[in-house]
């Protein structure tokens, strides 16, 4: 097995008993990411001074043998979630030169662990998006086919694992950007529970949304990589203190599980591959005695008009920090105070995050808010009940991850009713806080991977990940050429 | 109906400043947004939901203990004008 096709458990073995250096594993990506990245341009930041002084710590705690899951394991992380003295872009030229004085607590977490972070990854600008094609910096590409996108926004987290430029990534979920991307690119992605991992230094978008989460090989990789991330923070008043064990459902039985297929996720709109592909998933599923039960969401109907809504509003209030003043792009021109930061946001923003504040600030406007927000909160409270109805009677349910597979670079781009969308089988997930996890389940004529999506009940994330690892088990999955 | 008046005074509240020229454009996207966003029109809101949703419980929150908070010069060091430990910013009144 090449080095780049192991995984943590792997490698940790390898590393612990000392047949590699966290130093010499490190050097191997960096040189993978020279060599392979200019095709893929996933990163936006790579770190070689900072990894392979990390390395070097880690091979100390190594050599003293106190090492812990992630320890000397190279991973890339989201250019939305802070690290301290590495460059934070969000993928903005509004941030071009931000510097962030913090770790995340996901960041805190995983160094205190003494992980190596490789660099920092591309992604839609302020995560609005799901094709990266609206960074300020540079195009992702999908490295099954570099003529098509990776998906977003978490599209660099994604398409550096399926180019293997990184053991494991971070993401983060406002409406599907860790699971959409990860289905476009074959590879694994967890949403987790709203309030299972702190969203303290993950650059703020729609709050009641927004869930930080690991993209990585497998189900199992995925799981490990939450124990470490999540719990409790008290800088952030919305994490849970719920504890979970994300690996303890990982050999779960399959017999005598309900899955939910609710049938609006599988009509119109939905690729025909797709809907093939998933159906004889859960077909695979029945046959190791899962017992499948067809439900209803009509709520469905209102979940993009919902998600849209409730993120622009949040979006507009929380963008409202980037003035040109204390931190980030400054425009040079303006005389007055007012000028200052009028103009540093026009030329700060890109058009779909202006887009997305003029929206929000609409739909919070005095004559609007009832139209608009109020009935929002109020569809969001449908689609909680829906949820809750179903998973009183059922364990999991199924549906695809996205309606078609990764589209041609250029195509949808310029149409944001046609990209928004897009994004009917993920946002229902975030509205309710549930945990979801993405795996690849086929791949449709033109070899382009087809992903499914895992959604369980909230804090039930380590059912979700067992679920998707015995499907992983029996899948044989086929590699990028790059 | 979104029209160039309504763009300015979003544009103003927004904070963001959009040039004339540009402003037809915004009106036409934002315009086809907005239309399937009134997909909506449809639903009435009834009283057998929550609408304040379950919010943050008082006992989710930390202490309010004073602790020590960042260092005033590493949290200047991103502004891009400050002077004797102050953002700079240009004079508010004439």
């Amino acid at each position: 097995m090449a080095l780049c096709d192991m995984g943590i458990l792997e490698l940790r073995q390898m590393l612990d008993s000392k047949e590699i250096s966290s130093v010499e594993l490190t050097q191997y990506y960096l040189d993978r990411i020279r060599e392979l990245d200019s095709k893929v341009e996933s990163y936006i930041t790579v770190c070689d001074e900072e990894a392979i002084l990390a390395a070097k710590r880690a091979d100390e705690i190594i050599a003293s043998g106190n090492t812990k899951m992630l320890t000397g394991i190279p991973i890339g992380v989201k250019d939305n979630i802070c690290t301290k003295d590495i460059l934070t872009t969000c993928a903005s030229k509004m941030l071009y030169n931000f510097i962030p004085p913090y770790n995340a607590t996901a960041i805190e977490k995983i160094k205190s662990q003494d992980a190596v972070i490789l660099g920092k990854l591309n992604m839609d600008e302020f995560a609005m998006g799901g094709s990266t094609q609206t960074s300020y910096y540079k195009k992702t590409k999908n490295p099954y086919d570099i003529t098509r996108v990776p998906g977003g926004s978490s599209g660099g987290s994604a398409a550096a694992m399926a180019a293997k430029l990184a053991v494991v990534t971070l993401g983060s979920d406002t409406g599907g950007s860790i699971r959409q991307p990860a289905a476009f690119c074959g590879v694994t992605g967890m949403k987790p529970s709203y309030g299972a991992v702190s969203r303290y230094g993950l650059v703020a978008f729609g709050s009641s949304l927004d869930q930080i989460g690991p993209l990585a090989k497998s189900s199992k990789e995925c799981a490990e990589v939450l124990n470490v991330i999540s719990g409790r923070d008290i800088h952030d008043g919305t994490s849970s203190r719920k504890q979970i064990d994300f690996t303890s459902e990982l050999d779960c039985e399959i017999k005598g599980l309900k899955i939910a297929l609710p049938k609006e996720f599988f009509g119109e709109g939905i690729d025909e591959e797709i809907r093939q592909a998933v159906l004889a998933a859960v077909k695979k599923y029945e046959k190791m005695g899962a017992e499948i039960v067809e439900v209803s969401m009509p709520s469905l109907k209102y979940a993009i008009q919902t998600y849209y809504l409730l993120s622009s509003a949040e979006a507009s209030s929380n963008l409202s920090r980037y003035d040109g003043i204390k931190f980030g792009y400054c425009t040079p021109k303006a005389k007055t105070y007012e000028e200052r930061i009028m103009r540093t946001r026009k030329e700060g923003f890109g058009d779909e995050v202006k887009r997305r504040i003029l929206l929000g600030t609409y739909a919070l406007s005095s004559g609007y808010y009832d139209a608009y927000y109020k009935k929002a909160l109020y569809l969001r409270e449908k689609i909680k009940a829906e949820y809750a109805k179903i998973f009183e009677s059922c364990d999991v349910m199924i549906t695809p991850t996205a309606p078609t597979t990764a589209y041609k670079i250029g195509d949808s781009y310029n149409d944001p009713v046609k990209m928004y969308l897009a994004d009917i089988c993920t946002v229902t997930v975030n509205i309710a806080g549930l945990p979801a996890v993405n795996t690849t389940c086929g791949y449709d004529k033109d070899n382009m991977p087809i992903g499914m999506s895992i959604v369980g009940k909230a804090f039930d994330d380590a059912k979700v990940l067992g679920v998707a690892d015995a499907f992983e088990k029996n899948f044989m999955s086929v590699d990028p050429s790059l | 109906m979104l029209n160039t008046d309504l763009i300015s005074y979003l544009a103003n509240l927004s904070k963001i400043e959009v040039e004339d020229a540009d402003k037809e454009k915004l009106v036409s996207e934002m315009s086809a947004i907005v239309e399937l966003m009134d997909a909506m029109n449809e639903v009435t809101i009834e009283d057998d939901l929550n609408l304040n949703g379950e919010g943050i419980s008082l006992s989710n929150l930390r202490e309010d203990e004073v602790v020590e908070s960042f260092n005033r010069e590493l949290v200047l060091a991103n502004a891009s004008h400050k002077k004797d430990g102050f953002f700079v910013v240009p004079k508010i009144m004439e």
